[in-house]
């Protein structure tokens, strides 16, 4: 019975620590990375700063580490409200919302390449998911806007000055347009394709975005990701394909 | 940043998190209420002149001491005695019964039983 008890309260506190990692991973997940390791680091030197503190009972040093701990809720309250908002508006959004959204982004999408490979004019449409793709890009334009057909189709008509170029769709939304992307400097890569397919392979061997290239000559779609294209057969398959390759936390 | 840098950051984010999870586990379950058995040595203090120890006290005592854990884990560690004041004796036995105060512990540890209760001295005048 002793035994059963003690097996018990040890995995109670097994438990315990499981929760706790758990709520802080995901607590820190909400802080952008390179101030995530900050902040961790600082809160981590002050919380084994109180443990030492109260191991030696050095009272003074603990009373000062446990007024930092303190004002330091208030200030990650006030240095990171803006995130805090978008998390608990995120939370309190029902779950059908954002597939709702989800769902519009790739019709949305769907609907500009079958529009653009049935003009054959050519696009190439960048979609984030958990790697950013800011670093890879050279110049374009910032556009910021909710993405729609419309707009993604008359981004790549050939008379808009920001056509050559790619669009890149992050957190939902488009972003930037008239990008330009690394090319592949894979060797093995056919020769027939041209730049719009190179720069597609190039970033994606890079990073992991999903990459949506629509042929000016052949009036066909590929989706490119980790530098292999895949020949999209009709509309349908391709919103099915980015449905199961763009997770919705990647459009949020 | 490179998706190699990228990957090490995010490794480093989940290791800090771990990190942090486990100390704040830690400083809850080392403020849990404990209990530690000492051996604690008996020191007679402030004999008055003139007068000698004819029947020494036993020369330990059985403590348990209560707790924060964290304040138990150092305690083995740390010189603790129980000294015996005998400013104010007299010649003849003496029975005393030490108290929280005579261990000079942390005020946040408490003697929770002592054995024996009682240390018995016999103060004799010098010769």
């Amino acid at each position: 019975m002793n035994l059963l008890l003690q097996n018990i309260a040890v995995l109670r506190d097994l438990l315990d620590l499981s929760l706790t990692i758990l709520i802080v991973t995901r607590l820190s997940r909400l802080l952008k990375r390179v101030l995530a390791l900050r902040i961790l680091a600082v809160l981590s030197a002050l919380v084994a700063g109180h443990l030492l503190a109260r191991f030696f009972s050095l009272h003074t040093v603990r009373l000062l580490i446990d007024l930092f701990l303190a004002s330091s809720v208030v200030m990650l309250a006030v240095v990171f409200q803006t995130d805090i908002r978008k998390a608990f508006a995120t939370l309190t959004r029902s779950r059908t919302e954002k597939d709702v959204e989800m769902s519009d982004v790739i019709d949305e999408l769907v609907f500009a390449v079958a529009g653009l490979a049935q003009k054959r004019i050519g696009a190439l449409i960048v979609i984030e998911r958990a790697i950013q793709v800011d670093s890879y890009l050279a110049v374009g334009t910032d556009i910021d806007a909710k993405v729609t057909s419309e707009l993604i189709s008359s981004i790549f008509l050939p008379y808009s000055p920001i056509h050559d170029g790619a669009v890149i769709i992050q957190h939902g939304k488009l972003t930037k347009a008239g990008c330009f992307l690394p090319l592949t400097q894979n060797l093995e890569v056919s020769k027939s394709l041209g730049t719009r397919h190179r720069a597609a392979m190039g970033l994606s061997e890079l990073v992991d975005a999903v990459v949506v290239v629509v042929s000016e000559e052949t009036g066909t779609a590929s989706i490119v990701v980790g530098g292999k294209k895949t020949d999209v057969v009709d509309m349908p398959s391709l919103g099915k394909t980015l449905r199961r390759l763009v997770e919705p936390r990647w459009l949020k | 940043m490179t998706q190699a840098k990228s990957h090490e950051w995010s490794k480093g984010v989940k290791a800090l998190s771990v990190l942090l999870a486990v100390l704040i586990w830690s400083c809850v379950i080392l403020e849990r209420p404990a209990e530690m058995k000492l051996n604690v040595p008996v020191s007679l203090e402030r004999l008055p002149s003139g007068v000698w120890v004819d029947s020494p006290p036993p020369e330990n005592l059985q403590v348990i001491v209560s707790g924060p854990q964290i304040l138990l884990l150092l305690l083995p560690l740390r010189p603790v005695r129980c000294e015996v004041d005998l400013s104010t004796a007299g010649l003849g036995e003496m029975v005393i019964a030490p108290t929280q105060g005579s261990f000079g512990l942390d005020p946040e540890l408490k003697v929770v039983r002592i054995f024996p209760e009682t240390v018995t001295v016999v103060l004799a005048q010098r010769k």
